[in-house]
């Protein structure tokens, strides 16, 4: 039980990173970008590209460099293409318009791989710190998995609040058409966050193919529900809740997938998730809506 | 013509998923989750069938009725949440009703086989078309006549008093709730007029396709209801009908494509979402067709 906890605890920084790529679009655009399970995914399948183009000799932080790039031009385009000749007030168009997204990158995909499951490298297999005669075991691949969550948490916080692209951000999430009329370019920054955001998804993307060993092109969807989850659970647009949200998510989920079976885990989880929004429409640490 | 019969029976059956979405969006909220009432309602009217021995139609409206005192009973927690939280939080019971029927066990004993729910194995056996000697021209018939039905009400909904308080909360809830509509009774109102939509649709899919199992709710199903009204477009019913029709058409035409379809189809919403980004029947449209026919009978008078 207690392995399970520590196994869910530090699984969980995944869904906290998927969330939080949900959360920056959200803050500064108030739209959902459900083409961002499918980026994630395309970010680990090109590291994985490489990786079988190099003969399999690529170190993995070579792989993970390039996956989190590749992931970055992914995000560009559906950017582009999804979001900027969108109308800005209307954030149906865009849901729609990344779910095509979302189709067209998964089935990309699955052609190019024929649909099957494919083995990922892990340099970390099998290493794990060991404690109490091995009755707690801390995986090697989770905790960098959680280490490279937590600092990309505080990699976030640098540029939000210490640098002029963080600045023009929040501008833009308080107050929209005065930050244009400042003279802030919302085009510009919105795409910089687009790929930001995409870059994290690559190093998602990457962090959880290795942890799993394999990759199946059906995981886009799943991601993007996690994501989208995990973002509401801990309140849309902001980065701790969604850092809190994915941590509880990923113990919930163990925990009662520990006691129970998977469909009993599905449903204690959305359960949780309906009931906290009832009570908290706004979400954990999401800030209270116009109306309330 | 098999053929057709069953795709003209498939649209129909798609029409109410996305009337159902439909109604729920009129209101201003979007909803993930009318996949739990076409389930609720695929499982009722099966069970009603097959394992209580009811006829078709009376099924049919118990699946139906149940569907929406379901959608009012989470009609009123559920939509103290807005926007794309509630997107959410209707998925998340979408995903509970799924869920649930995995764990569902509920068999009689017929003719020597076992029918009703088995779990995750599904529900077998819903033959009631089969075992009353139904041509596939006679489901069609049926779902056409049932879906004309439902139209015509749509549309004398749209026109009535209760249509344009649902539009006057969907454009602008603040200034609704200020000239004395009460705004959560509208709500949950629409959320059960969509549930019950979504639930006779379902109890038609169930009997039709004969076999339903809980993967046959998930989200694939989910996200096509809501394209179905996202580029069909909000302005009036015709729109999801468009969705329903353009979707199939799109499915079916590009078969020739073979794997590429998928492909095809995802770039094409894309495109469809750039070029007309509130759907193809959007208000404006609908401005502009009533101007046409309003502006014709005019000119003609000048000719003559």
């Amino acid at each position: 039980m207690l392995g399970s906890l520590i196994d869910g605890l530090l699984f969980g920084f995944s869904y906290a990173l998927i969330g939080i790529g949900f959360t920056l679009i959200f803050g500064i655009m108030q739209k959902f970008n459900l083409a961002h399970g499918p980026t994630a995914l395309a970010g680990a399948y090109i590291g994985l590209a490489l990786f079988q183009l190099s003969d399999q000799i690529a170190p993995s932080y070579v792989l993970f460099v390039v996956a989190v790039v590749g992931a970055g031009i992914i995000g560009w385009l559906v950017y582009q293409v999804c979001f900027r000749f969108l109308p800005k007030e209307y954030e149906l168009a865009p849901l729609m318009s990344s779910m095509g997204m979302l189709i067209l990158i998964e089935e990309v995909i699955s052609h190019l791989t024929d649909a099957q499951p494919l083995e990922f490298p892990n340099p970390m297999m099998y290493e794990a710190f060991e404690f109490y005669d091995g009755e707690i075991i801390l995986r090697h691949d989770y905790l960098l998995l959680a280490t490279i969550a937590i600092l990309i948490v505080g990699f976030l916080y640098f540029l939000i609040y210490r640098t002029r692209l963080g600045l023009a951000t929040r501008a833009i999430s308080q107050q929209p058409v005065a930050a244009q009329l400042c003279g802030v370019r919302i085009n510009r920054v919105n795409e910089s966050v687009f790929i930001l955001s995409a870059a994290i998804a690559g190093a998602t993307g990457y962090m959880i193919a290795m942890t799993l060993g394999v990759v199946v092109p059906s995981m886009a969807s799943i991601m993007t529900v996690k994501g989208l989850v995990v973002a509401v659970f801990g309140g849309l647009g902001s980065i701790p809740g969604a850092l809190i949200a994915g941590v509880i998510f990923g113990v919930l989920e163990a925990e009662t997938n520990y006691f129970f079976n998977a469909t009993i885990r599905d449903i204690v989880a959305y359960l949780v998730l309906f009931g906290i929004l009832i009570v908290r429409p706004q979400g954990l640490l999401g800030k209270q809506s116009l109306y309330q | 013509m098999e053929y057709f019969y069953s795709l003209i029976t498939q649209a129909g059956i798609h029409i109410l998923l996305g009337l159902s979405v439909y109604t729920v969006a009129l209101t201003g909220q979007i909803s993930f989750g009318q996949q739990g009432f076409y389930a609720i309602g695929a499982y009722v009217s099966a069970i009603a069938t097959t394992v209580w021995d009811i006829a078709l139609l009376p099924a049919l409206v118990l699946g139906m009725g149940v569907s929406a005192i379901v959608g009012v009973l989470i009609g009123f927690p559920a939509l103290r949440v807005k926007g794309l939280y509630l997107a959410i939080a209707t998925f998340a019971f979408g995903e509970i009703v799924r869920n649930g029927l995995n764990s569902l066990y509920y068999t009689r004993e017929v003719d020597g086989s076992e029918v009703g729910p088995v779990g995750p194995e599904g529900f077998r056996h819903i033959s009631y078309f089969n075992n009353n000697g139904w041509t596939t021209f006679d489901v069609m018939l049926l779902v056409v006549s049932v879906v004309a039905i439902v139209l015509v009400l749509y549309a004398v909904l749209e026109r009535s008093r209760l249509g344009i308080t649902m539009r006057a909360v969907g454009a602008d809830e603040l200034a609704a709730s200020n000239s004395g509509i009460p705004v959560v009774w509208i709500k949950v109102g629409a959320f059960a007029i969509g549930a019950a939509a979504a639930g006779l649709g379902g109890g038609l899919y169930a009997h039709y396709a004969t076999f339903i199992s809980p993967l046959a709710f998930g989200l694939p199903v989910a996200i096509i209801a809501v394209a179905y009204v996202l580029v069909g477009g909000l302005g009036s019913w015709v729109g999801p009908v468009f969705g329903v029709i353009f979707f199939l058409a799109l499915t079916e035409g590009l078969r020739f494509l073979g794997e590429y379809r998928m492909m095809i189809y995802g770039l094409v919403v894309v495109a469809a979402m750039n070029i007309r980004p509130h759907g193809f029947v959007d208000v404006k449209f609908l401005r502009w067709v009533k101007q046409g026919i309003r502006r014709n009978p005019g000119n003609e008078r000048k000719k003559t």
